[in-house]
């Protein structure tokens, strides 16, 4: 054979283990007979192909290595690439030390062996660690059990379990722990760290997981400090340390002793400083439980723990507690916490007294006719307010508390047989849905109940009136007082219910809907004057007469800017002023909003930066704004008419009425706990239209709106003035009517 | 969904009415001279004749939309192909409609704006109605048409003036041959009437589509009756003929004392609602066409193409001119069968059907 013929086997073994490579059937369907063949074709023996087959497998090896230290070649190490003998040696000895280590993941067979092994060691460590732990328990009980009587080796039996349940449950965990570590190898990180020269990786337990299993536990905490203990020693423990009693400087603890049945008991008290009434926990705890006791008793049948609840502490609210989660959350509301030695329960007692503001006038709904009377911080006096109003024993106000944290207590308010049972529901069940931290308004609550947080109206009226709150509750909707707030939340209302004030209903019916005329206009105003003046004197001139056109001309005339930049200017500034205004304290705020918005607007038509006019319009969209009863639609008015004057100064009357489509399409598309907003109008419903833009005299209410679906429909009967003889062709006196 | 029957109504009002605002009165004195009311008025018995016979036809088929009795009386396939002729009714009537607006738009209050931006705020306003839902769009119809309505009425009051009954001479216009022959022509102004074989299904009781039909095309026609009648009265013929925006026109004869002289721009805001409300509805019944006829499950995704091209087939006409003469020369002479004959024809079929089918299942 030539030089070149002599290579030809050889180049045609590279092609064949080059197919080798390739997927093993199309290497055997068409490399491997193919190089056969041509062997055969050239050589004609089918042993030089066999050895030459020999001298494939180091022929490959050589290459592999000499490509693998091409590639590692360093300067730092400026060995000579090619020296094969050193890198197949060092190659040899990696090759080696990875048969050991490394993972075939293309064996079917592999299971995990080694790793799990590694884990069992570390298993075992921690297994070790936890007998301890729980040597030193033992020990600890044991202490505990000579203090503790014969009647609450049972409670010390349930706690054992307990114990025992806990450490089952972080068992598990760990092995949970183990099996995602162990999944994680299979991935094929282990392999990266194996290289690396680390042995015994485990995957890390996810973040979420952790932080699942770390809130598991303090929800757990939280929830489960656990039963009281019979032994007055541990319950101090426990109490110092639920409440870090070292650095808390207005929790109080007093300790003191009782006599009961001739026997003497060590007790405690503890409360926070400035929640409770100290003349209530001296009178009504204390004096008593130390100084009653000793009067003779006829107690001989009953128990220690029926003695001190019936006759040593006599306040009006008091609940015995078997968790110091009981205790905690009423002493965290101002109640005290008293704990006697050996009972393994505690008493709680309602002893608030904390400083509050008193029932005063309402701040944002001012009125001359009605009552003046507005809700407060606290719940209970809001709740004493409406049945003080409401002297009505159907009036429920179910108690729901709200924040994990702050625990906020709400109380659902609803007179039970007039409003939609449905209605009652989704309130309760949007309550109690929610999963907060900490409320502590009504107005945070707000967001989190409406329908549609981007929509431009609120779905909610939050009054601070009693009366307004008593009105709405009679019609059949559902009020929500929120602990620490003022404001209470009513639900479901409809645009209309924004729009009235609650004078209207003291008022005679002509000035009632003259009022509620005006209120209409000053809404129109605010949304729409600044826009309609833009586009009348920008794109739609000959609408205003001659006259006053020349006059708007002539006051424009020396001002530099368009129209709408000093229009926005004037409304930027205008609610600066009464931004800043509501932050400065006292008379100064509201006699500095007025000098200074008459001031600027002087100063600002002296310098020709604005007309006249276009202050007149600025002042009156103002005053308008105040004209609306309530706070949050207010805002949204007011927010909403700098998109009109935008649209205003670009299309004119036609970008005005796009937007009052889209605007109104908004307020029809949405809905206050299932009640379409605009109702009765939108859609039209079989009830009455009274009372919604006209005001209604009250004898003509007979029935309670028809989109609430009240129990009662009927509120009053048609003739509900009784010295009336005859109203509409109907006869006050029923029996006339018959036949009609 | 349900829809209520007065929403409905004022639904299919401004649909039918809108073209009040356009150019309606004066092709009604084109096609009939000074008898133009006299048309209508026949135009609207004639309709309200031939929806009487389909309501019959439909009692049997109570609470299913126009596609379903296509499904029933030619298939599946009938469906589709159905859907895709309404389809593409409604992709000329919206198209026109808006270029329409637009032009009249800019020219009452917009003239330096480009048209293409004109029409891109009626675009704006059709997409955002039309996608909050046929509830939504029935509910603001329900609000916003009284007023419109009485909007319409205070124009033709306050004109009350002008009009002049000797302008109504010659009684029969251009002869009664070709009141019979135009009218038949158009019955396509009451086209829109389709619009409630597809919402049969949503109504609060099926039964009541016949009192809602009925009472709507009582309304529009007598709507349509005075506006050709006022507009008559008001102006001569052949004036009549001359002017492109009818209402408009007589808004500007509107004249108040001294001080409110020029008032036609404030009834900008009642034209733009109208055809804020016939655009927003227009579109929801494409992509509610192209969802049943192709049994998709979402309509919503089409809006913003469907939007598109609408927008897209407005700008093909170079101008007003031409997107009025596409309106009476192509649309108009045609749309009345996809109306009346068409829902007739299946209906016929569909009956047909299901007869032959009870008859099966009886034999057996």
């Amino acid at each position: 054979m030539g030089v070149k013929t002599r290579y030809l086997p050889l180049f045609f073994l590279c092609i064949g283990s080059f197919g080798k490579k390739m997927k093993r059937k199309t290497a055997c369907i068409t490399f491997r007979p193919m190089v056969k063949t041509m062997v055969k074709i050239v050589t004609g023996r089918e042993e030089v192909y066999r050895l030459v087959q020999s001298r494939e497998v180091s022929f490959l090896k050589s290459i592999k290595s000499m490509v693998r230290n091409i590639l590692l070649f360093h300067p730092e190490n400026p060995k000579d690439p090619f020296t094969l003998e050193e890198r197949q040696d060092k190659y040899k000895e990696n090759a080696e030390e990875d048969k050991d280590k490394k993972p075939d993941r293309d064996n079917e067979d592999y299971d995990g062996k080694e790793e799990k092994n590694q884990n069992a060691e570390q298993n075992k460590e921690e297994d070790k660690a936890a007998e301890r732990q729980e040597k030193t328990d033992l020990e600890a009980q044991k202490t505990e059990e000579r203090d503790i009587p014969k009647d609450s080796e049972a409670i010390e039996k349930s706690k054992n379990e307990k114990i025992k349940e806990e450490r089952k449950h972080r068992t598990k965990v760990k092995e949970k722990t183990e099996e995602d570590s162990f999944n994680g190898q299979e991935d094929g990180t282990g392999e990266k760290d194996k290289k690396s020269g680390k042995k015994g990786i485990t995957q890390p337990i996810p973040l979420l997981a952790k932080d699942s299993h770390e809130k598991e536990e303090k929800d757990g905490e939280e929830k489960d400090r656990g039963d009281i203990h019979g032994s007055l020693k541990s319950c101090l423990q426990k109490v110092k340390q639920i409440y870090t009693a070292d650095i808390n400087g207005d929790f109080k603890i007093r300790e003191f002793r009782i006599r009961v049945k001739d026997k003497i008991y060590s007790a405690f008290v503890c409360f926070f400083d400035g929640l409770v009434d100290t003349m209530i926990v001296n009178t009504n705890i204390l004096g008593p439980m130390m100084t009653l006791s000793v009067m003779p008793m006829d107690t001989e049948d009953h128990s220690v723990e029926e003695v001190i609840y019936n006759h040593l502490i006599p306040q009006n609210q008091i609940k015995k507690c078997k968790t110091y989660q009981e205790v905690v959350d009423e002493v965290n509301f101002g109640g005290i916490g008293i704990f006697i030695d050996n009972l393994g329960i505690a008493f709680a007692a309602d002893v608030k007294g904390w400083e509050h503001r008193t029932v005063d006038m309402p701040t944002s709904e001012l009125n001359i006719r009605g009552p003046k009377e507005a809700f407060s911080e606290i719940n209970r006096t809001n709740t004493a307010l409406l049945r003080k109003t409401l002297k009505d024993e159907n009036l429920i106000a179910e108690d729901i508390l709200v924040g994990t944290r702050s625990k906020t207590p709400c109380s659902i308010v609803y007179i039970k047989n007039i409003a939609n049972e449905s209605l009652v529901d989704e309130v309760r069940k949007r309550l109690k849905s929610i999963k907060i931290g900490y409320l502590l308004d009504s107005g945070e609550l707000e967001q989190f109940l409406e329908d549609s947080t981007y929509l431009p109206a609120p779905q909610m009226l939050l009054t601070e009136r009693v009366d307004r709150v008593a009105a709405y509750l009679s019609e059949g909707r559902v009020g929500i007082i929120v602990h620490g707030s003022p404001f209470v939340i009513i639900v479901p209302i409809t645009l209309f219910n924004l729009i009235h004030s609650p004078e209207d209903y003291y008022l005679r019916y002509p000035y009632a809907t003259l009022l509620r005329f005006i209120r209409i206009m000053g809404i129109l105003f605010t949304l729409l004057l600044p826009a309609l003046y833009l586009a009348v004197t920008n794109f739609h001139h000959e609408m205003l007469p001659t006259d006053l056109l020349l006059a708007i001309a002539s006051s424009r005339e020396k001002v530099p800017f368009p129209t709408v930049v000093s229009m926005l200017i004037m409304e930027v500034s205008f609610e600066l002023i009464r931004e800043a205004g509501i932050r400065i304290p006292g008379p100064i705020g509201t006699t500095l909003g007025i000098v200074g918005a008459l001031i600027l607007g002087q100063a600002a038509v002296s310098a020709n930066l604005v007309s006249p006019i276009l202050i007149i319009v600025v002042a009156v969209t103002g005053i308008g704004s105040f004209a609306i009863p309530d706070f949050s639609l207010g805002y949204s008015f007011r927010a909403l008419r700098f998109v009109y004057i935008l649209m205003a100064s670009v299309a004119g009357l036609l970008g005005i009425a796009l937007c009052l489509f889209i605007h109104l399409l908004f307020l029809v598309h949405a809905k206050s706990f299932g009640v379409p907003f605009l109702v009765p109008f939108a859609p039209k419903t079989t009830g009455a239209r009274t009372n919604t833009i006209f005001k209604t005299p009250l004898w003509k209410e007979e029935d309670r709106p028809d989109f609430l679906n009240p129990k009662a429909v009927k509120k009053q009967p048609f003739i509900s003035r009784g010295w009336v003889k005859k109203e509409k062709g109907v006869e006050a006196d029923e029996s006339k009517n018959e036949g009609r | 969904m349900k829809v209520g029957n007065f929403d409905t109504a004022c639904l299919l009002l401004n649909m039918i009415s809108s073209k009040i605002i356009l150019s309606f009165p004066r092709t009604v004195a084109e096609d009939a001279g000074t008898a133009g009311w006299l048309l209508t008025l026949l135009v609207s018995i004639a309709a309200i004749v031939l929806f009487t016979v389909l309501s019959g036809l439909y009692k049997s088929f109570a609470g299913r939309d126009i596609l379903d009795i296509g499904e029933s009386a030619t298939g599946s396939v009938g469906k589709m192909m159905t859907g895709i002729i309404f389809i593409l009714q409604f992709l000329v009537s919206i198209p026109i409609v808006l270029r329409e607006f637009s032009e009249d738009m800019k020219v009452i209050s917009l003239p330096s704006t480009p048209i293409s931006i004109v029409m891109l705020f009626f675009s704006a306003g059709m997409v955002v109605g039309a996608w909050l839902g046929l509830e939504t769009l029935t509910r603001i119809h329900a609000l916003t048409v009284p007023i419109l309505a009485g909007a319409f009425v205070l124009i033709l009051l306050l004109n009350v003036q002008n009009y002049d009954i000797s302008r109504l001479a010659p009684w029969l216009g251009l002869g009664s041959e070709l009141i019979i022959q135009r009218g038949i022509k158009n019955l396509s102004i009451f086209s829109e009437l389709i619009v409630l074989f597809f919402m049969l299904p949503y109504l609060n009781r099926k039964q009541d589509f016949v009192a809602i039909g009925r009472y709507s095309l009582v309304i529009t026609g007598v709507f349509m009756v005075l506006a050709s009648l006022c507009y008559a009265l008001t102006y001569q013929y052949p004036a009549t003929t001359e002017m492109f925006l009818p209402m408009y026109q007589m808004t500007r004869e509107i004249s108040l004392g001294r001080f409110f002289t020029r008032i036609e721009s404030a009834f900008i805001v009642i034209w733009a609602s109208s055809a804020f409300l016939y655009l927003s509805s227009g579109l929801y019944f494409v992509t509610w066409l192209f969802k049943v006829a192709f049994g998709l499950k979402y309509h919503k995704p089409l809006l913003f193409p469907f939007g598109i091209l609408i927008y897209t087939l407005s700008i093909v006409p170079e101008n007003l001119y031409s997107t009025l003469q596409i309106e009476m020369v192509v649309y108009r002479s045609w749309s009345w069968m996809l109306t009346f004959l068409l829902p007739l024809l299946l209906l016929i079929f569909a009956k047909i059907r299901v007869r032959r089918k009870n008859g099966k299942e009886a034999m057996k």
